[in-house]
């Protein structure tokens, strides 16, 4: 659909239009002097929060804390959570007998695990990505066992009959034909993951925006503690982005169109 | 006659592709029953002493109405199930499992939606480890054969049902199979459409030599076809009754005598 030139820039504006008017108004409001500094602070005050925490250095060995813990996390749960996934899709008996316990455990919030894992693991980086491997895997496991049981029987039957074996078919069947509904996913995994690291973090851990938030609040450095918040959220935001991006250089590479 | 048997070979060849070589039977089924269970312990009887000879390129036409045991008798021939009792035999080896020689093309098609057009006639050629310019080469020429030239970039999605039955004609003829099994192939176009690929597809079959049987219920097309119309019927599934067709191709659907080979089969399926 093509829109009048001045349409499409309006349309590319105005998500940075909004952004710019709720600072604008979140700035009026602290100005106005309704709240007390301290507790509301402006806009301004968590930018030089910010810049101070970052010439600190502080700012970066937290960011880098939670970041590592996810990554290590997610990447660990996926590449077990995909491949069992698809055994479980494939053996209609082990299904059903992992189902009941999958999903007894699967509501259990990654938080609550914390005193285990905390207990098991010690102090430290282990207990967090043990918590993001918890989080992502039930998730990640249903997804690929569900993709895996709706791929198109006859797809699989028109490979084999080409010639295909076990491997080809995973490489050349299997995978391609589960990652669409596999990536949607894990997009949204990471996502949680993300959430769920800076609470894992409050609870539990020396470092990390959670942690980083959670201190600040014992100072009553409110300032610093929306900073993180903020900062939480642009990391989220970007970690999401880069997801969609990988996807797309897999969707282009396996042939599928490019969905953007 | 209930059934042809290995013996009963005439020579009803209306071209003279097998001037030199006497035709051989490509395919032998011997007494294939098969039965699935339904409720209460009773079984659902699809297949009943299936009796067939196929000869070495020759065009078959399986025609019965639906629930005569057609498509699984395709199945049971390409590999893809094991018979309760009988057995298939083709080029004298009985078959256990699918294999490239010998592709089914399924009514649904089962392309891969990932894939462009050109890369789904590939797949074949790259599980068997073709070069890539060899690939190349072979694609192209089966591309022009089926008539997709332009198409090559699409996805399956973007196609119509007669297209992607194409891609689906194409990526088994891609791999250079000995049999083409295509399991009511005409059944998502329209008329005119249908009279358009029913010519291709004996273009394809002269120019490429393959055994082929093509299961359908419509009379007119088996009749226009194959060289012999096998009637099936169901409850349950049999062959009643194999019938020549010795017209010359091409085949004119006015003809006199195609119209009484018509009314044979019709008559064949209808007692």
């Amino acid at each position: 659909m093509t829109l009048p030139k001045s349409n499409r820039t309006l349309r590319i504006l105005l998500p940075y239009l909004t952004l710019v008017f709720v600072l604008a108004l979140w700035q009026l409001v602290a100005s106005l002097g309704w709240f007390l500094p301290a507790l509301f602070p402006s806009p301004v005050d968590v930018w030089h929060a910010t810049v101070e925490m970052w010439q600190s250095g502080s700012l970066f060995k937290h960011v880098s804390a939670s970041l590592m813990r996810v990554f290590l996390g997610y990447l660990l749960s996926v590449l077990v959570a995909v491949p069992f996934g698809f055994i479980l899709g494939q053996y209609r008996l082990l299904h059903d007998a992992l189902t009941p316990l999958v999903q007894i455990l699967r509501p259990i919030s990654p938080i609550a695990w914390i005193p285990l894992a905390i207990l098991w693991f010690g102090i430290g980086n282990k207990p967090a990505i043990f918590i993001i491997f918890i989080t992502v895997f039930f998730p990640t496991l249903l997804t690929s066992a569900a993709a895996v049981r709706n791929i198109d029987p006859l797809i699989i039957k028109s490979a084999v009959n080409l010639g295909a074996r076990n491997r080809d078919i995973l490489v050349k069947v299997v995978l391609p034909a589960t990652f669409p509904s596999i990536v949607i996913g894990l997009r949204v995994t990471l996502g949680i993951a993300w959430m769920i690291i800076v609470a894992a973090e409050m609870v539990g851990m020396q470092s990390g925006l959670g942690f980083m938030i959670l201190d600040a609040r014992n100072f009553l450095r409110i300032d610093r503690v929306v900073s993180g918040m903020v900062i939480v959220g642009l990391i989220g935001f970007i970690l999401d982005r880069g997801m969609v991006f990988v996807e797309n250089v897999i969707r282009v590479k396996w042939g599928y169109q490019s969905s953007f | 006659m209930s059934f042809v048997s290995n013996g009963d070979i005439s020579l009803p060849f209306d071209t003279n592709r097998f001037e030199e070589t006497m035709p051989v039977n490509k395919i032998i089924v011997e007494d294939v029953s098969k039965s699935y269970p339904i409720e209460h312990g009773e079984k659902n009887r699809v297949l009943e002493n299936i009796n067939l000879a196929v000869r070495e390129k020759e065009f078959l036409c399986l025609v019965g109405p639906s629930g005569c045991g057609k498509t699984t008798l395709i199945n049971i021939l390409a590999g893809f199930l094991s018979p309760d009792s009988g057995r298939v035999l083709i080029d004298g080896q009985t078959i256990t499992r699918p294999n490239p020689k010998y592709v089914a093309v399924f009514q649904d098609y089962g392309l891969f939606p990932w894939r462009t057009v050109l890369k789904n006639i590939k797949f074949g050629l790259e599980i068997q480890k073709v070069p890539t310019e060899k690939q190349d080469e072979i694609a192209r020429s089966i591309i022009d054969l089926v008539q997709l030239t332009g198409f090559e970039n699409r996805h399956p999605f973007e196609l119509s049902g007669g297209m992607k039955q194409r891609v689906a004609l194409a990526r088994s003829l891609a791999v250079n199979p000995e049999i083409v099994f295509l399991d009511e192939p005409f059944n998502a176009l329209d008329s005119v459409m249908r009279t358009k690929f029913q010519n291709d597809i004996t273009t394809i079959w002269q120019q490429q030599q393959k055994t082929i049987i093509l299961v359908t219920h419509d009379v007119e097309e088996a009749v226009y076809l194959s060289d012999r119309v096998a009637v099936m019927c169901p409850l349950p599934g049999r062959i009643k009754e194999v019938i020549e067709v010795d017209l010359p191709r091409p085949r004119d659907r006015r003809d006199k005598a195609f119209h009484c080979l018509k009314h044979d089969v019709l008559k064949a399926m209808s007692e």
